[in-house]
């Protein structure tokens, strides 16, 4: 599988968190975590709303720059039961109605399974456990894939939120989400702004890419050297 | 440039208020007769203030018998009330503690228990009722127990801040509090300069609405600035009525220096000092009790494994005690040493506090004390027994720690001493103190506004910061006023009152403003716990890594996010140690300068202090290679290294002033240019490195270090640095933002460091963003006194230096492990340069 940031990739990493699978014109994105301020704010704690719009619009622009016909959403669009109000909702529906002209899947992740019932009238055209389009295997936990990769598919998904720290022997350090590529799988960082990371290490076989809004970089050989060099 | 004087202003003289002994005092001299010994004059002095109604604060060394002062006149003062008033009877259910025992440490709160419990047996039943009680809260009391406690509440209560707090917002705090008499805040010095110490500010000036007529005493050490200790325990406003007694005995007390033999091959630089390591065994020999401090857990890590290493039959009379170690481990650590049957305990600030160890003999201080009144108060620890001097000995850990060690010996025998100024304005820990008070009955805002500025820490609070702490409470502030959902006080009929039930329990759980890192447990694969340690270590290691904690070469056998799972490693061998954040205090101003004037003096003095004499052929070769530094010169030295280019600053203003004017510094020069530095800082200097040479000369210099658009500039260089954002942790914790304890409940899990993203980008205008940086400012950079540095600097002559080598001056802060870096260079720039640096270090 050749996955890069050049144009005749199969799989094309962008800059701001997410990927295109060239040959089916598929927008990836993975955990937005829609409502998590309201989630947090239902328990008392104030934490002010602005991501989730931010996601939205530009998530809403990269459609539009990729000119794809579907944009998949591998996993937790929402982020919980108590955070998902009305306004969650229709600010999603909102967005839905922007991009009307492309397909819009989600492959269920953990935190949508959370929220109960997703409402239908939310504009998406199919909710679903996992997206089997051979050779690629869409699903929302990567921890899943171990059998479809022996069935010789590349399996793509999120849930993880990787996140990568290097540290220089000058003493800068860099820390940022990242995707994460293995012979028969790829995980990609969280495309909300107002998610969490954990941190994944080199290995190998496992290729890095560090993931900014303005570019995306692929680090393999800088995280393998700066591991060595702590050892 | 001399030692700064303390100014030590006359106490008022407590005044004896009556020349007829009161009928109490007489019964408590009797009291100690019989217990054969006499009542000391500040002793009586306090009880007859007590009596008097009076409050005040009695300052004194540790062990010389505050405690029974205070604790005497509560008594005395509760059994004359109890005559007049005709309320000599056990507590009702209904009537809550006549007598507050306010500790720092709930880990001392069970001894104080006992201290206090030790004169009623006698008193009990004779001068004092015979059920009289006292009872301990603190957070470590059990549910069952704390509903006894409110069932029938004790006479006296033991309790800290943070369980103050949470009596203070239960629904019935005016009936529990209405009978109080009087509050003693123990160890009030270590409160003081802390969030804490607000915290306590605020609970007092809470108690004294409820209980009109309170007496509130504070004990603490001695203060350069006793007079502000006396405004924030009492209130401004009551400040000139209180009483200020001082504890005059002297108490004999020996400070010397281990001097390292052979002094050459003592080293320039380092944290650890186990060169003298058989000094240290030869001193611990002599004595049969010692107290072994150190000033990071580490340090006190890798000292307990070197002496139990070195004296295998010790094994069972030596002992670790810091604070990531577990309770029980501790606990009998100080029971040990309670007995005697210690023989030496290894401890870190950890046993700085609490109830006195008769049978310890001398303390050991490895590494700089940093402070005087630290110092002091770790000396004090020792030379308990009737009779005894207390000794301590400092341990450097490398050969510029002589000097230190000199200045602080020589002060503290001169009777020079610190001052701790109390905090002011911190908007979180008021925020949370207005949804304590919403809690416990409501309130109304003029009234509340008024008590909290009867407190010293917000006498000065203005109309908007009021405003915007009341709008944070109520819906989280300006920028979430538009979110219904959520609410935590709300308005009814004019007066404030907590939003719902759910959300006052949720506040009591987090009531506090001590924040740490967060840490895992340490577990035995077989069973059993040693104690906690920082997440951020632990997922660094990777399993079968071998470390040092808890005095125990481990063995990382799992780590599952929650607990480290440990087998016993073999050997002790590069063994990694946890580095636990903070501990490190930077070096006193009063210290800084008495270090100046001994580097200064020492070559041309013949009698000079012996530590500094040791050190005489290193400050030789300073002078030669450059020059030694001095009060009316800013020395810089120039040097290059295999790293780059090096320029070294000599302020000697301490490490935390050094760490911002190095950020200061470099940026300066890169918002000229973009660049790159690494900084570091130790208490004498600071250095730049990066990769173009630096300035020459003095005029280049004198702009980058001018005290003109200071505090401008430091405000943009923390948005290019990641420290405001660190900051912000402990501020979220305590208003509110991120719970402290781990939370249960995933979907509201988010770090600090996320939401003061999101509050940068959406809601800008958030006070506690600028409380960050505000308190970066002061607390991480020591603002005040960053400019006092540069103010002084601009009167200095500055001298710029090429040196063929890093001076033995410049070499420890080149060593120093804790760097940082300044960057004005794009991102990719950076990620470019990185990348180089490490093909670099690959290629060898």
């Amino acid at each position: 599988m050749n996955i890069s940031t050049a144009d005749d990739a199969d799989i094309r990493l962008l800059p701001g968190r997410a990927a295109v699978v060239t040959a089916s014109q598929t927008l990836l994105v993975a955990d937005l975590h829609l409502g998590k301020a309201a989630a947090f704010r239902r328990v008392g704690i104030p934490v002010p709303e602005g991501s989730a719009q931010h996601d939205l619009a530009r998530l809403e622009r990269l459609v539009a720059e990729q000119f794809v016909k579907r944009l998949v959403v591998l996993g937790d669009l929402f982020h919980a039961k108590g955070g998902c109000t009305d306004r969650v909702f229709e600010e999603f529906r909102e967005f839905r109605r922007r991009i009307a002209g492309v397909e819009c899947l989600l492959v269920l992740g953990n935190h949508d399974r959370g929220v109960g019932r997703i409402p239908r009238n939310l504009g998406l055209d199919a909710c679903l456990p996992v997206l089997d389009e051979p050779p690629f295997h869409f699903v929302h936990e990567p921890a899943s894939v171990v059998a479809p990769a022996s069935r010789g598919q590349f399996a793509i998904g999120g849930h993880l939120h990787p996140k990568l720290a290097i540290r220089s022997p000058g003493g800068d350090r860099i820390a940022d989400r990242c995707f994460v590529a293995e012979p028969s799988l790829l995980v990609l960082p969280a495309f909300g702004s107002f998610t969490g990371g954990h941190l994944v290490a080199p290995a190998a076989e496992r290729r890095l890419w560090i993931a900014r809004d303005a570019a995306v970089v692929d680090v393999t050989r800088m995280a393998m050297l700066a591991a060595r060099h702590r050892k | 440039m001399t030692v700064p004087r303390v100014t030590r202003r006359q106490p008022r003289v407590a005044r004896q208020p009556s020349a007829a002994t009161p009928p109490a005092v007489t019964r408590l001299r009797k009291w100690c007769r019989g217990r054969g010994w006499k009542p000391f004059p500040f002793q009586e002095t306090v009880w007859r203030n007590m009596l008097d109604g009076a409050s005040g604060l009695l300052h004194a060394p540790t062990g010389t018998g505050k405690t029974l002062a205070a604790w005497l006149g509560a008594l005395a003062r509760s059994h004359g009330r109890a005559a007049t008033t005709g309320r000599d009877q056990p507590q009702s259910a209904r009537g809550g503690p006549r007598i507050i025992w306010l500790t720092p440490l709930k880990a001392l709160a069970a001894d104080t228990v006992r201290a206090l419990e030790e004169p009623l047996a006698d008193l009990r039943g004779d001068w004092l009722d015979g059920q009289w009680r006292v009872g301990l809260r603190t957070g470590d009391t059990s549910a069952g127990e704390r509903q006894r406690l409110r069932a029938r509440w004790p006479d006296a209560l033991v309790t800290t801040p943070e369980t103050l707090s949470i009596l203070l917002s239960l629904d019935d705090a005016h009936d529990i509090f209405a009978g109080l008499e009087t509050v003693v805040v123990d160890e009030w010095h270590e409160l003081l300069s802390t969030k804490r110490g607000v915290q306590t500010e605020l609970a007092l000036a809470r108690l004294r609405t409820l209980a009109p007529g309170l007496c509130t005493w504070g004990l603490s050490a001695t203060l350069a600035n006793l007079d502000e200790a006396v405004a924030a325990l009492v209130g401004p406003a009551g400040a000139d009525a209180a009483r200020l007694v001082k504890a005059d005995i002297p108490r004999r007390l020996v400070i010397e220096t281990l001097i390292p033999e052979p002094m050459e091959r003592f080293p320039w630089a380092g944290h650890m000092g186990m060169r003298l390591l058989p000094q240290v065994i030869a001193t611990i020999e002599r004595a049969a009790t010692t107290l072994v401090f150190t000033n990071t857990r580490a340090q006190a890590e890798r000292w307990f494994e070197a002496i139990g290493t070195a004296r295998p039959d010790w094994k069972a009379t030596i002992a670790l005690h810091h604070g990531s170690v577990d309770r029980e481990l501790r606990t009998r650590a100080e029971d040990g040493l309670r007995r005697g049957t210690m023989k030496c305990v290894v401890a870190t600030s950890s046993l700085d506090l609490g109830v006195d160890f008769g049978p310890v003999e001398q303390v050991l201080q490895i590494g700089s004390p940093k402070g005087i009144a630290r110092l002091l108060q770790r000396a004090g620890r020792s030379g308990h027994a009737p009779g005894a001097t207390g000794r301590l000995v400092c341990v450097p850990t490398h050969a510029l720690e002589l000097i230190e060690c000199a200045a602080a010996r020589t002060a503290a025998e001169a009777g020079v001493v610190e001052a701790r100024p109390p905090l002011v304005g911190a908007v979180d820990v008021l925020a949370q103190h207005i949804v304590t008070v919403a809690c416990s009955g409501g309130f109304r805002e003029a009234e509340l506004l008024a008590e909290v500025r009867s407190t010293h820490a917000f006498s000065s609070l203005d109309e908007s910061s009021w405003r915007w702490a009341i709008d944070f409470a109520a819906q989280g502030g300006p920028a979430l006023g538009a979110y219904p959902d959520f609410a935590r006080i709300k308005q009814r009929f004019g007066r404030w009152y907590i939003a719902s039930q759910a959300i006052a329990r949720k506040h009591r759980m987090s009531i506090g403003t001590i924040t740490g890192a967060a840490t895992v447990d340490v577990k035995w694969l077989r069973g059993g716990r040693l104690g906690t340690v920082e997440e951020s270590f632990i997922s660094r290691l990777n399993e079968g890594d071998r470390f040092l904690f808890a005095g125990r070469p481990l063995k990382l056998f799992r780590f599952d996010g929650l607990t480290a799972w440990v087998k016993r490693a073999r050997g002790t061998a590069n063994l990694q140690v946890p580095r636990w954040n903070g501990g490190r205090m930077p070096l006193s101003m009063l210290l800084s300068a008495a270090v100046l004037e001994l580097v200064r003096s020492a070559p041309g003095k013949r009698r000079a202090p012996r530590e500094v004499q040791a050190v005489l052929p290193l400050l030789e070769i300073q002078s030669q290679w450059s020059r030694l530094p001095d009060p009316n010169t800013l020395l810089i030295e120039r040097a290059h290294s295999r790293d780059g280019q090096h320029a070294f600053l000599f302020p000697f203003a301490g490490r935390l002033v050094h760490d911002g004017l190095a950020a200061l510094v470099a940026w300066r020069i890169a918002s000229r240019k973009p660049d790159t530095f690494v900084l570091a800082a130790n208490d004498w200097g600071l250095q730049l490195a990066g990769r173009t040479p630096f300035a020459a000369d003095e005029r280049t210099w004198r702009q980058l270090l001018s005290p003109t658009n200071l505090l401008a500039d430091l405000m943009q260089c923390l948005n290019g640095t990641e420290m405001a954002k660190r900051h912000f942790r402990e501020i979220a914790r305590v208003a509110g933002l991120v719970s402290g304890a781990r939370q249960t409940n995933r979907q509201t899990q988010a770090s600090a460091g996320l939401i003061f993203d999101v509050l940068t980008e959406h809601d800008a205008e958030n006070m506690l963003l600028a409380q960050a940086r505000r308190e970066v400012l002061e607390q991480q950079f020591e603002f005040q006194r960053l400019r006092a540095a540069l103010e002084r600097i601009a009167t200095q002559e500055i001298v710029v230096i090429d040196t063929p080598r890093l001076s033995p001056l410049a070499f420890p802060i080149w060593a120093e492990q804790i760097q940082s870096r300044l960057s004005t260079q794009g991102w990719l720039e950076r990620i470019t340069e990185m990348a180089r640096e490490l093909e670099e270090a690959a290629a060898g």
